[in-house]
């Protein structure tokens, strides 16, 4: 499990290419091609959340699958995935957005495929989008600039593009290197006042929790 | 200049500076190609750095010789060698030879040939012209390779394609933008995009 630090900002399609040349310029480096494909895989069988029952111990979360996206493959032919699991993103007065996941590669085998694998599993595809954009590294701070794109013909959801900048740290409870991170991260946001305001996003719309509870 | 001690003889002829200056440069002359020649038969190279500075001592060195020589060079043209009377001909006849000999030797002549015919490019009329191909090969050159920061030529060319294009796109009006981060992350999140 890691702890991923972040903040976030919009950029309107007009401010894209300027940012784009911002960026590489003060990390001096290209930008690295962002595609992947990604399906939200939501529980076939709700549980009925019911106090004081054994269900409430536990909660069910959607899963996201991620593969790099090739457009001439169907959504079977990918065999390679990422799956990755999130928690809602830690509440209280933080300077960053801080949200625990865990990630896990999947590999199918020729035969297999991936929705009927995750139908077995007890999950379904809510939703499928593409995210289409850059990225790159500054110091320990990875920075991506994507679009949604949605449907079969991949239309971008909205025009404007989304920045996030993030940490992962490893050790959940290395707090000298928490700190460290949401330093840097902080210190970047600090770098590009001006042309873009890095924040830290609501937290609801971070959670992937079955809204039975909300 | 074949002095023979039994008979008295005017020496006042012979233009000893001239020749001692000459035979201490062909000396120190001898002595460093001779040293070089040797280096070059060790099986083991000597490094290059050392041969370099060996070089260059031996290009000075001919330099002071050919200076020495054209410092002398009225002396020298005026000063003509001949064996005494007493001398002994017959027998030293090789001797002779060798020391009143005035043209190169024909292994010398070919060496003098080869290097001419190969130095024919490269004739001090052609100096200037390659001068002046020189220094605009070197900007040329120059010009495609990027020697400070972290790029290379070929990826600022390509960075700069886009450059281009930044200064007038920022100033296009902007697309409306229907939904906030919040939104769009709610999408990704929750696979709805409602308020």
């Amino acid at each position: 499990m890691v702890q991923q630090l972040s903040l976030f900002a919009k950029v309107e399609a007009n401010q894209h290419p300027l940012l784009t040349k911002v960026l590489s310029t003060l990390t001096g480096l290209p930008p690295h091609k962002l595609e992947y494909l990604s399906l939200l895989m939501v529980p076939k069988n709700i549980v009925k959340y019911e106090p004081n029952s054994k269900n409430a111990q536990f909660e069910q979360h959607r899963l996201k699958l991620n593969t790099s996206f090739d457009p001439s493959k169907q959504k079977s032919d990918y065999k390679e995935w990422i799956l990755q699991a999130t928690d809602i993103p830690s509440a209280g007065k933080r300077k960053t957005l801080t949200q625990n996941l865990v990630e896990s590669c999947i590999v199918l085998n020729e035969s297999q495929n991936i929705e009927s694998m995750f139908d077995k599993l007890g999950y379904a595809v809510e939703k499928e989008f593409v995210v289409r954009g850059q990225r790159w590294c500054y110091g320990n701070v990875v920075i991506k600039v994507f679009q949604v794109l949605v449907g079969e013909e991949r239309t971008p959801l909205d025009s404007s593009y989304v920045v996030k900048c993030f940490v992962n740290v490893d050790k959940t409870t290395d707090v000298e290197l928490l700190q460290r991170s949401t330093q840097e991260l902080l210190s970047l946001k600090n770098e590009l006042t001006g042309l873009i305001e890095l924040e830290i996003p609501d937290r609801n719309s971070m959670d992937s929790r079955i809204g039975i509870r909300k | 200049m074949q002095a023979e001690q039994k008979q008295p003889v005017d020496h006042s002829g012979v233009p000893v500076e001239a020749l001692e200056a000459l035979r201490l440069r062909l000396t120190q002359l001898t002595h460093s190609l001779n040293k070089l020649q040797a280096e070059f038969k060790n099986p083991q190279l000597t490094h290059y750095v050392s041969l370099q500075a060996q070089l260059s001592i031996i290009l000075t060195q001919l330099g002071s010789l050919s200076s020495t020589l054209s410092s002398y060079s009225d002396v020298l043209e005026r000063t003509v060698a001949y064996p005494l009377p007493t001398f002994p001909t017959t027998e030293q006849e090789g001797l002779l030879t060798t020391l009143l000999r005035k043209k190169a030797t024909p292994e010398v002549v070919e060496w003098i040939e080869e290097s001419k015919s190969k130095n024919t490019d490269f004739l001090l009329k052609d100096d200037e012209d390659i001068t002046k191909w020189a220094a605009r090969c070197t900007v040329d050159t120059k010009e495609k390779y990027n020697f400070v920061g972290f790029k290379t030529k070929q990826e600022e060319r390509e960075a700069n394609g886009d450059d281009e294009k930044d200064v007038d796109i920022a100033d296009e009006p902007a697309a409306s933008s229907k939904y906030s981060v919040d939104q769009i992350l709610k999408f990704m999140y929750q696979g709805d995009i409602t308020k």
